[in-house]
């Protein structure tokens, strides 16, 4: 098999992060200066909660309850008469912690799985079947239903949801290998006398990395959308942790009197989604023009 | 085509014999005793007791899930511990505004997103084409939920001309029926036509790029023509891949978007069961809802067979 460029994902056999100039490019792109901002944005805001918002995002004050937005309570309060604005601020930390920790365990689960699948014949069958059977359940259903057992925690959010995002990722980085375990470079290696494991994870594994970064923007986007579903419906996190889904469910019996209460909760999920997916598609011009299309 | 239409019905053994496997499975990773988890701190041992008798519970694991799976093969997905009527029977009662919901979503979701989608990839890098990238991302970026709540606000409550929740049924009105689904279907259908827009978009562009467009417009043929006639049908495949995939988004937000409407359907029997532990039912649901997603895959497969034929010799 010849190693035309179309064939391949890249050309060279070297980890995709430390192409040259593949930091230079994405500083060039566009979609990913801006996500990338907005992102960083939202991490100051995570790591620097205390210092944004003053006031305790559980701090209840019964005098000031559904009090619209002020120069005192920048998005108002809620009928805990707590502060949205620190409440937001912190929610922050939530869904940037999900959707960091979907994101880690569904690669490392998904890469392990993709390359042993890709890679060995033999173990393709029982992975893939139950890979397949896993994509058969919509992911928050699946969610919900392991929620459902499990019982309300951030750590139980971050399982369920990793049990249902890791499939796709298995899926993208299996066939990316069963192309790159054939090409010149492979064989070249194999008949240098390279062992099969050592160009399983030094040859084939860097180079399949660029479709399983793009997927895992993908991943963490919808975890992130996932997670405030799970806390909307009241399985997610405890009805306690200020997670911008609890804030939108707390806000929804007030949605008429108090709008605000369910508005900015959703902008902010909305923003965060919205960075990561900016991001995803700069990531996905830059690391693999090809890929832009499909 | 029959060869195929075979084999494709056989490779969903394995995956439903897999699924059921995890669903059974999700009682038992319950902490502690299922039953008494079920019935909660208040229950009686003697309560508690029957109930594990009445499960199967005190059965080994295995004998539990032939048990299990031999009804749920002849159609028996059990009682509802709350509800005291069979599964499937609660299931059978809420589903009419499911069905209609979901389809008028994906009526929503292809009207909005394949013209979209075709109508920036012909204006490729103008403001129309820029609108509806912009609108997409922003689309693919919110809850559906929350644009659902959104709509309430606006549609129900400021302007007042569509009723705000509930569900209204096809026997008693039909048009009644369409109104109560219109904004909840909206909401679902709208990210999902993103989706749509995203891949009609990318999918048109490929083939208007390629020889056989180029030959048609050479030989003078009108521009709009070339577009529907020779690259949209092109084009088509990969779209129908993206409805195919959206519903799986379709059928997880639709639990979602049932809860924020009050709408009686299966996704709000889901979360019911979740809240009374009624496993029986959430594992009766499942099972349900994942069968209809293997089915409609399926039909996309079909479909997508029957569009074009070289997929059904691979």
């Amino acid at each position: 098999m010849s190693a035309t460029p179309e064939m391949l994902p890249t050309r060279e056999a070297e980890a995709v992060l430390q192409r040259p100039g593949v930091l230079r490019l994405l500083l060039r792109n566009r979609l990913a200066v801006t996500g990338g901002s907005l992102l960083l944005l939202l991490l100051v805001c995570a790591a620097f909660a205390p210092l944004i918002a003053h006031q305790n995002p559980n701090g209840i004050h019964p005098s000031v309850r559904l009090q619209p937005p002020s120069a005192q309570h920048w998005f108002g309060t809620d009928d805990f008469g707590r502060d949205m604005f620190s409440r937001v601020i912190y929610g922050s930390r939530v869904s940037l912690e999900v959707g960091a920790l979907v994101v880690l365990f569904t690669s490392a689960a998904g890469i392990l799985f993709g390359l042993v699948a890709g890679y060995f014949r033999a173990a393709d069958n029982v992975i893939m079947r139950v890979m397949d059977a896993l994509m058969a359940i919509p992911p928050v259903l699946l969610a919900i239903a392991i929620m459902a057992s499990l019982g309300p925690s951030v750590g139980n959010v971050v399982f369920s949801l990793t049990v249902g995002y890791t499939p796709q990722l298995a899926r993208v980085l299996r066939s990316q290998v069963l192309v790159l375990r054939e090409v010149t470079f492979t064989e070249a290696a194999r008949s240098g006398g390279v062992g099969e494991r050592r160009i399983a994870w030094r040859h084939v594994l860097p180079n399949a990395m660029s479709p399983v970064i793009v997927q895992s923007t993908v991943t963490f986007a919808s975890a992130v959308l996932s997670e405030a579903a799970l806390s909307f419906l009241g399985v997610g996190e405890p009805p306690t942790v200020p997670s911008w889904g609890n804030e939108l469910n707390d806000g929804r019996p007030y949605m008429v009197t108090a709008p605000w209460l369910t508005i900015i909760p959703g902008l902010a999920i909305m923003i965060c989604v919205l960075a990561v997916n900016l991001l995803g598609d700069g990531l996905r011009d830059v690391l693999d023009p090809r890929l832009r299309n499909s | 085509m029959a060869n195929f239409l075979v084999r494709r019905v056989l490779s969903i053994i394995p995956v439903m014999l897999i699924v059921s496997a995890f669903v059974f499975l999700l009682i038992h990773i319950t902490p502690g005793d299922p039953a008494s988890y079920m019935l909660g701190s208040s229950a009686t041992p003697a309560q508690v007791r029957a109930l594990r008798i009445e499960l199967g519970l005190n059965q080994p694991m295995y004998k539990q899930f032939l048990v299990w799976f031999g009804a749920a093969i002849h159609g028996n997905l059990g009682e509802s511990i709350f509800m005291g009527i069979p599964v499937t029977l609660a299931i059978w009662q809420r589903l009419q505004p499911t069905f209609l919901l979901t389809l008028l979503a994906v009526v929503f979701e292809i009207l909005i997103g394949v013209p979209a989608g075709i109508v920036a990839a012909s204006r490729r890098n103008t403001w129309v084409d820029q609108t509806v990238m912009v609108l997409s991302l922003l689309g693919l970026s919110m809850p559906s939920f929350w644009l659902g709540l959104n709509l309430i606000l606006f549609f129900g409550v400021d302007l007042r001309i569509l009723p705000v929740a509930g569900y209204i049924t096809l026997a008693r009105s039909p048009w009644g029926a369409f109104r109560s689904l219109l904004m909840p279907a909206f909401s679902l259908g709208f990210i999902n036509a993103a989706l749509v827009a995203r891949m009609t978009r990318s999918s048109t562009l490929d083939v208007l790029s390629q020889d056989f467009v180029r030959t048609a417009r050479a030989k003078g043929l009108a521009g709009p023509r070339v577009l529907w006639r020779h690259a949209f049908r092109n084009a088509l495949l990969p779209v129908l891949t993206a409805v195919g995939n959206s519903f799986a988004l379709l059928l997880g937000g639709l639990v979602v978007t049932e809860q924020v409407f009050a709408i009686p359907g299966v996704g709000q029997l889901v979360i019911n069961a979740v809240n009374e532990r009624d496993y029986p039912v959430i594992q009766g649901a499942l099972l349900y809802i994942v069968t209809l997603y293997v089915i409609i895959n399926i039909v996309v497969d079909l479909v997508y067979a029957v569009a074009d034929p070289r997929i059904r010799f691979s």
